[in-house]
């Protein structure tokens, strides 16, 4: 096994070191965006909820090839059912979260909760 | 052994496909050198699945659109490259990061019964399949003569 062979059976999802899916969130003042690798991942087969501060990404990832007569000669992709809850620091205005799937990645738009946001008081003068 | 060797099929060494060959390349080194080095990539996740009449290779490239995804053979090397989108959301920070977004790249050695010229590929929803034919098992019968 050369150097290249162990790197790869080391880490296998060298992309997700903190379970799968692997998330990234990208902020402003505004709120979050999440995204998430999720490469073969139907819509029908993904829940989003949201409560509070917290968002839950719930769903599964079947392999059609997976039940296929054939011998899996490699197998690093992962499958099966998978949960993840991720906790922003203010809450969601869930009634404004919207989702999009595209070329297997996830883009949830999380926008802060207005009664939320850091208000601006003004000072009155004399 | 591994088990990719049962099969003929396995991962090339990283260098195989990038690095200039060592034998024919005698010239100076030039300028722009740095430029022909194998830069970051991502190694995709893939599952093999074996079959009598072909070999299905099938790899996450999570963000890549259409036209992306660039297939190359050169001698028994297969080396797959893929391009996603930037992944960058306009107007905000990257405030927490899980993964990185760039080429994926690999190289697989092909074993002598894929049929190089009926290699096909499909890509949907970041991931890409790549049905590699095998050629039909060629039985020559070899008569031996009587002294």
């Amino acid at each position: 096994m050369d150097l290249f062979d162990r790197f790869v059976h080391a880490n296998p999802l060298p992309n997700s070191g903190a379970g799968f899916p692997a998330f990234n969130i990208w902020t402003d003042e505004d709120g979050a965006v999440l995204t998430s690798e999720l490469p073969g991942v139907a819509i029908a087969d993904l829940d989003i909820t949201v409560t509070g501060r917290r968002i839950t990404l719930k769903g599964s990832r079947a392999l059609p090839e997976a039940g296929a007569k054939f011998e899996r000669a490699r197998r690093e992709r992962p499958e099966g059912s998978f949960e993840r809850t991720f906790q922003l620091p203010y809450a969601i205005e869930s009634g404004r979260v919207h989702a999009k799937l595209a070329d297997g990645i996830l883009e949830v738009v999380l926008p802060r909760a207005e009664n939320d946001k850091p208000r601006k008081v003004s000072i009155n003068g004399k | 052994m591994n088990a990719e060797e049962k099969i003929d099929f396995e991962n090339a060494p990283a260098t195989a496909a990038a690095a200039p060959s060592s034998e024919s390349d005698t010239r100076a080194m030039p300028d722009n050198w740095f430029d022909d080095m194998p830069r970051r990539a991502y190694i995709p996740a893939v599952d093999l699945i074996d079959s009598d009449s072909e070999v299905l290779l099938i790899a996450d490239v999570p963000g890549v659109p259409e036209g992306g995804v660039d297939l190359s053979i050169e001698k028994n090397i297969l080396t797959l490259t893929a391009t996603p989108s930037d992944g960058v959301i306009a107007g905000k920070k990257l405030e927490y990061s899980e993964y990185g977004v760039g080429e994926y790249r690999r190289s697989f050695s092909l074993s002598e019964e894929v049929d190089k010229d009926r290699i096909s590929a499909t890509l949907k929803d970041g991931v890409l399949r790549v049905r590699l034919p095998k050629t039909a098992p060629v039985t020559k019968k070899i008569s031996v003569a009587t002294a």
